[in-house]
This record gives C-alpha cells, sequence and structure tokens, in this order.
C-alpha cells in the first residue's frame, strides 16, 4: 500500500497541536491591550509542531486545520473569510521562513521565523484593506501601529516557541517521540 | 495583574432554526463563494447584491449573526467611511464600506450553519482526504480537553510559585523563559493525547483502504434550485452593463 | 484445536530507555480468559500492545518472538487487518475516543472495515440494544461519566465482532459499581463466544471471573524499592490546628457541584474523600488549595505566621504531566524553591522510591514514578499545613499503594493534615476517617472503621463495597 505522506501519529499530533494554538486563545490572554499579542503562544506552536513532525507542510497544515477552527468559533474580528486566511498564512508564512533559515532550535532563527510568520497575518490584513478598494497609504497608515506589535509579538513567540524546544529536548521529549512511528 | 481566562467551554455558534441548516454544505460554501466575488462589483450593482444579499440573510434568519458581525468593526467601518469621504470621495467611501461589510459577513452562510463534521464530509465529498475530514473533527472534539489542559497547567505552575504577572513590554521581555512551564506541558500533553489517540484509532482500522463511510452527503432539488439561481444572479450582476 | 491468539517468547525493548518487558508465551481458544498479571512498571501495557499488534506496527524498537492471530503472524499483517480480529480496550476511557458523538464513535471501526451499508446498520443496531445506548446517540462522549465512556469503548469494538479481546488495564480509571457494571459486560461477552486477554492489577475484581487463567509476569519490576522504606524520620514537625469549612458552595453556571458543606479537619489527620465520579471530589480539593473561586468560608485556627486565615495546604494534581517540564527529577522537584530544605530532599527521596531517577528526564519516568514525583514536588514546596491529593493511586501497584500509604501516615503523624480523594475503595479503606460524598453532598463523615460496616451510606452514594474489603 502506498505509504501516506504523515503517518497516523503526525497527523494527529498537528491536528491537536492546532487544536491548542485555538484552545490558549480561548483559555489564555494576557492581560495586555495591544493587537497580535495571542501570537506568542499561537507562534511558538507553530514552530514547535514544524520540528515535532520535520516534513514540509507541517507548520501549513497546523496553519489551515487552526484556521478553520478559528473561522467556525468565530474568533477573528473581521469575519470568517479574513480569520481562516490569517491563520493559514501564519502557517504558510512560517513554513517559508524555517525552510530558508533552518532549525529552530537555533533562537536567533526560532525568533526570525516567528517574525516573518506572524508577519504574513499582517499581510492578509493589509490585502483585506486594499481588496475592498481602500487607499493603500491610509490602511498602511492605520495598520503600521498595529504592524510593529505584530512583529514584537511574533519574535516572542518564535523565541517562545526556540526556548520550548530547548527545554523539551533537555526533559526527553524527542527520545519518547523517537520511539513512536 | 492575573491572566484572564475567557470562557471553559465554547461550542460553534450554530443557527439550529435557519433553513440553511438542511442544505448540503456544499450548496453554503458556493453560496459564500459567489457573494466574495461579486464584493468587487461597482457601487449600483453593488448595491442591488447588498439589497438581495440582506433579504437572504433574513430569509435564512442568520440576520443577528450579521448584526454580530457589524458590531464587531463597527467603529473601523466609520472611521474608514468618514476619512475616505473626506480625504477621496463619497462614492469610495460607500464602496469601501459595504465591501467590508460583506466580506466581514459572507461566511456566515457557511459557518454560522453547518457543524464541523458536515464540513468534514463535505470536504470529503468535494476529494479532499478522509484524513483531512478526520483531523477537523478531531480538532474540534479535542478542543474543550485542551482547554481544561491549559487551565489545569496554569495552575499546577502557579501553585509552585511560578508567577505570570506579565503588565507590560519590559516585564514580558522577562518573563518569556517562565511561559516555557506552560508550553512545554501543553505540548507534552498534547503528543500524549495524540498518540493514544493514534492507538486507539489504529486499533479499530484507522487508514484502511477498504473504508465506506457510512453517512453520505445528497445534493437535494433545492440544493440545485438555489445554487443555480445565485449562479445566474452573479453572472447576471458580473455581466451586465 | 487450533488457538485463536498464540504468543510465543513475546518480549520488546524500548530503543531510547533501554526498558523490557516479556517474555510472555500464551495460547487462548476461543471462549477462554486469560489474566496476565505483575507489578506496575513490569511491562503489562506493552506486552499487551505486542498481543494486539500495536508493536511493531506503532513503535520501534526490538520486538522477539512471533504473536499468531489465527494462522497469521500480526508482523506480516497490516494493522487494519489485525483489528478485524483483535480488539483492544484501553486504560483511559476518555482518551481514546476518535469521534464527537457516541453514534459516530461506534460507526468508527465499522465503516474502517469497509463493510456494506445495510450490515454497518445491523451491528449498529445490535450494539446500541446489547449496551443500552439508545438514549445517548446524539451525545458527545465526553459528556458522559468515566464507566459509561469506558461502555461505549467496548461497545464500538465489539461492533466490529472481533474473536479477541485484549484489555489494557480497563477497570483502573472506574469507580466500584462502574467497575463491577464493567467486568459484568464482559462477562456477557465471553458467554458469547469471545475470548479475553486481561492485563490488570486490580485482581480483586476478577477473582470470580469464570474460567480466568492467571498469567504472571515473570520479571521483576523495574520499579522495585529496594528494602522496606523507614518512613519514621520526616525532619519536620508542626503545631497543632483545625480547619474550618463552612457553607462551602461551589456552582458551574446553574449547576451547583458542592452545596453549603460543612467540614472540620484537624492537623495530624489522614482523611480519604471517596465518591462516584462527578460527585464534587476534586472540586472540593481544588476549593482548598484555594483554586475554586467559592461561597462560603474556609478559615484555619492555630499555627498562623501570617494575616490571612486561609490554610496553606499543597496540591498533589490529578495528571503529573502538567508540572513536569525541566531536565532532571532533581531539577524539577527543586523548581523555584528558594533555599530547599536539603535534609527533607534526603528524607523524600528515598521514602518515595526515586533515588536512582534523581538524574533522569522526568518525562522518561513510567506514569507510576511521575506521580510519586508529583507528589515529592508538593512535599518539598513550603506547606503549613497539609497536603491534598488527587486520585493518588492511579497508576499505581499495590507495593506502591502501601508505600504511597506508609509514607502518608508518616506526613500526618507529624501534626500535618493529609486529605485525598479517590475512586479506589482499597485506598480509601486505609486512611483513619472517610468522608463519603455523593451529587446530593456529603453522605457520611466518621471514621473509616464505621464507615465501612455502614452499608446504607454506600448505597446512598451510589458506590459498591467491594466485598474482600472489610473494617
Amino acid at each position: 500500500m502506498k505509504k501516506k505522506y504523515f503517518s497516523t501519529f503526525q497527523l494527529i499530533i498537528l491536528t491537536l497541536f492546532s487544536a491548542l494554538i485555538v484552545a490558549a486563545k480561548i483559555a489564555l490572554r494576557l492581560p495586555i491591550q495591544l493587537p497580535g499579542h495571542s501570537g506568542i503562544f499561537w507562534m511558538a506552536i507553530i514552530i514547535v509542531a514544524a520540528r515535532v513532525v520535520l516534513k514540509k507542510g507541517a507548520a501549513t497544515f497546523v496553519g489551515i486545520v487552526s484556521g478553520i477552527m478559528a473561522a467556525f468559533l468565530g474568533l477573528g474580528d473581521f469575519g470568517y473569510l479574513d480569520t481562516f486566511i490569517s491563520y493559514t498564512a501564519i502557517g504558510i508564512g512560517t513554513e517559508l521562513a524555517l525552510l530558508l533559515l533552518g532549525n529552530p532550535e537555533n533562537l536567533v532563527v526560532a525568533t526570525l521565523a516567528g517574525i516573518i510568520g506572524h508577519f504574513a497575518k499582517f499581510l492578509v490584513k493589509w490585502a483585506f484593506g486594499a481588496i475592498t478598494g481602500a487607499p493603500l497609504g491610509f490602511v498602511a497608515l492605520g495598520l503600521a501601529k498595529a504592524m510593529i506589535s505584530y512583529i514584537v509579538f511574533g519574535g516572542l513567540g518564535g523565541l517562545l516557541g526556540g526556548l520550548t524546544l530547548l527545554a523539551l529536548k533537555k526533559a526527553g521529549f524527542f527520545a519518547y517521540l523517537a520511539e513512536k512511528k | 495583574m492575573k491572566w484572564k481566562r475567557r470562557k471553559l467551554y465554547i461550542s460553534t455558534d450554530l443557527e439550529e432554526t435557519s433553513p440553511l441548516r438542511k442544505f448540503d454544505p456544499r450548496t453554503k460554501l458556493f453560496l459564500s463563494l459567489c457573494a466574495s466575488v461579486v464584493v468587487m462589483l461597482p457601487l449600483q450593482r453593488l448595491f442591488i447584491f447588498l439589497g438581495l444579499y440582506i433579504i437572504f440573510i433574513i430569509w435564512a434568519r442568520l440576520f443577528s449573526h450579521f448584526l454580530k458581525q457589524m458590531d464587531k468593526i463597527k467603529w473601523i467601518l466609520i472611521i474608514l467611511f468618514l476619512v475616505d469621504w473626506l480625504v477621496v470621495s463619497l462614492q469610495l467611501a460607500a464602496e469601501v464600506t459595504l465591501r467590508l461589510s460583506v466580506l466581514t459577513s459572507v461566511f456566515t452562510v457557511l459557518f454560522a450553519t453547518t457543524t464541523p463534521s458536515e464540513l468534514g464530509l463535505a470536504l470529503e465529498s468535494l476529494g479532499f482526504p478522509y484524513r483531512f475530514a478526520f483531523s477537523i473533527n478531531l480538532a474540534f472534539q479535542s478542543l474543550g480537553m485542551l482547554e481544561q489542559e491549559w487551565q489545569a497547567i496554569w495552575e499546577a505552575q502557579k501553585s509552585r510559585g511560578v508567577l505570570f504577572d506579565i503588565m507590560n513590554f519590559r516585564t514580558l521581555f522577562t518573563k518569556v523563559g517562565d511561559l516555557v512551564s506552560l508550553t512545554v506541558p501543553a505540548i507534552v500533553l498534547a503528543t500524549k493525547h495524540a498518540w493514544v489517540i493514534t492507538e486507539s484509532a489504529t486499533a479499530r482500522g484507522f487508514d484502511s483502504p477498504m473504508r465506506k463511510p457510512f453517512h453520505q452527503l445528497s445534493y437535494s432539488a433545492c440544493d440545485w434550485v438555489v445554487s443555480i439561481i445565485s449562479a445566474g444572479l452573479v453572472s447576471m450582476l458580473i455581466l451586465w452593463r | 484445536m487450533k488457538p485463536l491468539l498464540y504468543a510465543e517468547k513475546v518480549s520488546f525493548t524500548y530503543p531510547q530507555t533501554q526498558r523490557s518487558s516479556g517474555p510472555l508465551s500464551l495460547s487462548l481458544h476461543q471462549g477462554e480468559s486469560l489474566l496476565v498479571y505483575g507489578p506496575s512498571g513490569g511491562g503489562k501495557s506493552t506486552l499487551a500492545r505486542c498481543l494486539a499488534g500495536l508493536i511493531p506496527h506503532l513503535y520501534h524498537g526490538q520486538m522477539n518472538g512471533d504473536v499468531w492471530i489465527g494462522d497469521r503472524n500480526t508482523k506480516e499483517m497490516q494493522s487494519w487487518e489485525i483489528a478485524r480480529e483483535a480488539g483492544f480496550v484501553f486504560q483511559n476511557p476518555a482518551t481514546q475516543i476518535v469521534t464527537s458523538s457516541v453514534e459516530d464513535e461506534l460507526l468508527f471501526g465499522l465503516e474502517n472495515l469497509g463493510l456494506p451499508r445495510e450490515e454497518i446498520k445491523t451491528r449498529f443496531d445490535n450494539v446500541v440494544d446489547q449496551f443500552h445506548l439508545s438514549s445517548f446517540l446524539k451525545r458527545s462522549p465526553f459528556t458522559l461519566s468515566g464507566g459509561e465512556q469506558q461502555k461505549l469503548s467496548l461497545a464500538a469494538i465489539i461492533a466490529m465482532h472481533p474473536s479477541v479481546l485484549i484489555l489494557d488495564e480497563p477497570l483502573s480509571m472506574l469507580d466500584s459499581s462502574a467497575a463491577d457494571e464493567f467486568i459484568n459486560l464482559l462477562k456477557e461477552q465471553q458467554q458469547e463466544g469471545t475470548s479475553l486477554v486481561f492485563f490488570e492489577h486490580r485482581l480483586p475484581y476478577l477473582q470470580d471471573f469464570p474460567g480466568l487463567k492467571r498469567i504472571p509476569l515473570g520479571i521483576a519490576s523495574n520499579d522495585q524499592p529496594k528494602s522496606q522504606i523507614t518512613t519514621a524520620a520526616h525532619p519536620k514537625k508542626v503545631g497543632a490546628f483545625s480547619i474550618h469549612v463552612q457553607g462551602l458552595t461551589v456552582s458551574f453556571g446553574k449547576k451547583k457541584i458542592l452545596d453549603e458543606l460543612n467540614i472540620e479537619f484537624e492537623g495530624g489527620q489522614l482523611v480519604a474523600l471517596a465518591g462516584k465520579n462527578g460527585s464534587g471530589k476534586t472540586t472540593l480539593l481544588r476549593s482548598l488549595a484555594g483554586l475554586q473561586p467559592f461561597e462560603g468560608t474556609i478559615r484555619v485556627i492555630g499555627n498562623r505566621q501570617d494575616e490571612s486565615d486561609f490554610p496553606q495546604l499543597n496540591m498533589v494534581f490529578q495528571n503529573p504531566d502538567t508540572q513536569l517540564f525541566n531536565p532532571t527529577v532533581r531539577e524539577e522537584i527543586l523548581y523555584k524553591i528558594q533555599s530547599p530544605n536539603q535534609e527533607l530532599y534526603e528524607w523524600l527521596i528515598p521514602a518515595l522510591n526515586l533515588e536512582k531517577y534523581q538524574d533522569t528526564q522526568p518525562l522518561l519516568l513510567s506514569e507510576g514514578e511521575k506521580r510519586r514525583l508529583a507528589l515529592a514536588i508538593a512535599l518539598m514546596h513550603p506547606h503549613k499545613h497539609g497536603i491534598l491529593l488527587d486520585e493518588p493511586s492511579l497508576g499505581q501497584d499495590q507495593m506502591h499503594k502501601d508505600l504511597l500509604i506508609q509514607l502518608l501516615k508518616t506526613i500526618s503523624q507529624m501534626g500535618y493534615l493529609v486529605f485525598y480523594a479517590t475512586h479506589d475503595i482499597e485506598l480509601a479503606a486505609k486512611a483513619d476517617r472517610m468522608i463519603l460524598i455523593s451529587e446530593k453532598g456529603i453522605i457520611a463523615d466518621e471514621p473509616t472503621r464505621n464507615i465501612l460496616l455502614n452499608k446504607n451510606a454506600w448505597q446512598q452514594a451510589g458506590l459498591l463495597l467491594p466485598h474482600w474489603i472489610s473494617p
């Protein structure tokens, strides 16, 4: 029989990590009133997912599944379509960043991947504004403040992802994983 | 300051009373995509579409959902409208505001009247692999459990003296390391659940090439009628000069 | 007659931890039942997975020996082919659920078998009738009790008509009455010709199981303490105090989980809290730990050094994995402790049989070891009045339960309050005092001996007092 691209375990890990992102967004909130702060856990988990499964498409898969969930749950402010595309874009952005930059166990790589991944969400918001015909200059101005916080929280999330990977390694997580197919 | 928990259990905001509940999810996906295309039309035709769209939304008993979406973005809509009107023109202001309103609410037709498992069936029948539909269902089903686990981890770490009194950017930078005490157990628990589910699904024949779904979607006469009418209307609006 | 399941010198070694299990040999014919028993950490779960083909299909590692289902070697079968012949019931009923409704859960395996629609419908209807599930079909499995979930898991497997059922400690998460009901369902299956292999350490529940043959696991547990632990020298004693709980009420939405509870505790008591799943045991512990908002008062009198009159009780959580993230057991225990009490640490490590694991990565410990580590974490953190334990016996075999009770008694003798919630009646029976709780509130609160004689109280609590437990 033809071997599946993701093993059953990998598929289910990625699924639960997607749900973990959405659960974190619902259950845990930092007391900071700045757009994009939820990206800390979001980026951290996507980066861990990409390293744990170690196959192309892992981060994108997490982005798509968490996007569908977030859309169903009405988590975004700009409707279902924007929510779905934003989450998916984060997955694709992180995927591409890690393809270019390498192993996220390197904290610099993880931080940069977090910034790039989270910035993809910002680009979706911008594109959303542009599609509706709003003047781009105005959209950019309105989103400028948001852009900075997206970068900062994306970077922090990436860093947290990198730190999490290092802690998981030290705690024996990858040895536990290595016993499973 | 403490971290805030929102609510422990959430569910999809399913509108059980909507007549659209009886429709095939593929029809609703098609309707949503049609509306997303029409949104790019010029103002005059956009107004016609908006009129039809609102009548449809009221018939589908989704008007309250539409209003909820508008309420979330009301300030953005107001500012966009005023700035575009003052800086460019009233026509652009109206176009941008209407487009954003429709784009924001258009997928209500699908998501507010479909359960995740129905969406899974629809995706499967549209040619997506069963594994993907299974994944979406599993993700929703695991959500409550994972929320409880975030809470349990948070309490367990708090009880051993880990404090998350994050208040501003500066303290956040110094506290990122402490957040590892939340993320590591969360990843470990999710992975362990994933493993048990893998074993459980495998022990019941998951990934069998012989699988035959018991529940199957069927495109009814109503689905065909609504799809054809929508396609016709959209074509007319696009082609009409 | 040819056996349905045949295993010859089966053993397995994990590649990373080098833990090994087996060898196990057995032969199972139609309608027969076998019990494989041994201490926790002895590899029962691993060997159960070897029989069900999950090893080697899902695990890396070295499997020696062979398992035959009928005349086919499991190594040469695909996993879905094995699923048709051998069903597997897991330890934790909640985590083995793969779908979002009872109906879908029952259909999942049937769909995977590739049966015709009519056949699926017939089997589905039969199993719904047999297990009395018709009123649950549209419900989420997560809204069911532990006993109902385990019944559902069994029904979902029985619908697939396996000739062999392999059960990996299926009773460990169930209260006494749910365990009894589950055993009765299995007896019915056996009568209908299904062969059963139990991997279990709650042996008394199976002592009346008809025709059960026993196979002891022929290896020593990796987990045995070297010698009897001396628990006489706990380094610290505390002054007298009492804790007063008055009008304790906890509501989730409109539902009252605890309603106007009044309890008094004294320092130095060893108290067990027993009740069915969902009776509010964990909520009561969480309230005492200050983790649960409540109405009413909880205050301590005596042994106070600050202004607060709320008791300082450390909680040992049900799932140890919610805490563990440090590189070694030692670092995990000492994490966030400003000036650790070295004397206490030196006493605690051997008392919990964790000596040889101090430099081990916590995630690589067995479940029983992790629970003891969680207890060590709670005990090392400063607490003035005592500890609260939520289901401390999960994953522990009899030897470690005895060790646990010995340790808890020692801690209580030092003047601390030790209060534990459990569905394990054997463990509850070891306390000095027992509180029986149900959804209606406290049924009885007396010395354990009195409660064990009070049949009426057990009936009211909806619990079965196993006949092998006597005052």
